[in-house]
């Protein structure tokens, strides 16, 4: 190399850096991204359950609980059809009672979730967190969140 | 100044004759260790990039749960309500699209990247859009696609509670 002409070759002295523990450390850095690349997707999975046929008969433990979500912000609470409004900041307080008496009947922890047409996206979704706050396992799946499905476009 | 060089060359030859046994033999490592910093780069820049289907503001949850990339499609609905498979937009929302989309889902599950995303839906809807125009792809999909379950797409939150 021409720049070894001036001094390095009169007193041989080796004056590049060692560049070997550099690509190991490159090599290694490069493997973790490697490995890492398969991304972690983060979801909230959403039941939604197929209609039951009329000759079958739905599992008498379980107690429908539905959560719909107004406009307003306001939520109404209904448990097999009764219908009860709560104030929105009420909602985990309100359901954890609720899902302790359906997990000690035997039955699937499952609360419906309804939405006024207009209602945004993350609203859906924050609720659907506070819902699944309700689970306590890693990955709060013990608490299913379906989808109710609306009356009026069935008829579509 | 071109004198110089000329002499310098010179010097530099006639010092090669003289020192002819000593060869370099090692590799020559600068060009290595270029490749590997931009592979890395290029690396850094993709995971940092790199998101599945079209990009949308996501909602926001700390509640969620994570898995690898089953390479299952990825279903998204942008602000305006538009719907996109993977990365290429189908339009608004109706029954043409909707059908569109079932067909390029079925045929992304005939032939799976990865089995275990058959069957799935990644959904990516953004966070202002309303449930209005998101409702009639989950009921298409349970109704006509015979899907039990859409794994939302979220965001972190990050300032958790």
């Amino acid at each position: 190399m021409g720049m070894s002409s001036g001094s390095g070759d009169k007193k041989s002295v080796q004056s590049e850096i060692n560049v070997t523990p550099l690509i190991d450390v490159l090599l290694v850095l490069l493997i973790i991204f490697l490995v890492v690349m398969p991304i972690m997707m983060k979801m909230e999975p959403l039941e939604i359950p197929r209609k039951i046929t009329e000759n079958e008969a739905p599992d008498p433990n379980s107690i429908m609980l539905t959560v719909k979500v107004k406009i307003t912000g306001d939520i109404v609470f209904s448990e097999n059809e009764k219908e009860t409004p709560i104030a929105a900041a009420e909602l985990v307080r309100m359901l954890r009672p609720k899902l302790d008496a359906v997990a000690a009947r035997g039955a699937e922890r499952v609360i419906f979730v309804d939405f006024d047409d207009s209602v945004p996206w993350a609203r859906v979704v924050s609720t659907m967190d506070q819902i699944r706050s309700l689970a306590t396992d890693v990955n709060h799946d013990a608490v299913k969140v379906a989808l109710k499905v609306k009356e009026e476009l069935k008829a579509q | 100044m071109a004198a110089g060089h000329t002499h310098r060359r010179w010097r530099l030859s006639g010092h090669k004759k003289a020192m002819i046994d000593v060869v370099r033999n090692d590799i020559n490592v600068t060009p290595l260790v270029d490749v590997m910093l931009v592979l890395l780069i290029i690396f850094m820049l993709m995971t940092l990039i790199m998101g599945r289907g079209h990009d949308v503001q996501l909602p926001k949850a700390t509640n969620y749960s994570q898995e690898k990339d089953k390479m299952q499609p990825v279903v998204s609905i942008d602000i305006d309500g538009n719907l996109w498979v993977e990365k290429s937009k189908l339009g608004p929302v109706t029954q043409a699209t909707l059908k569109e989309m079932d067909d390029q889902i079925q045929g992304m599950w005939k032939a799976p990247k990865n089995p275990d995303g058959v069957g799935r839906i990644y959904l990516k809807a953004d966070d202002k859009v309303e449930y209005i125009k998101v409702y009639p792809v989950l009921e298409y999909m349970n109704k006509i696609m015979l899907v039990q379950s859409v794994d939302l797409a979220i965001a972190k939150d990050s300032e958790e509670k």
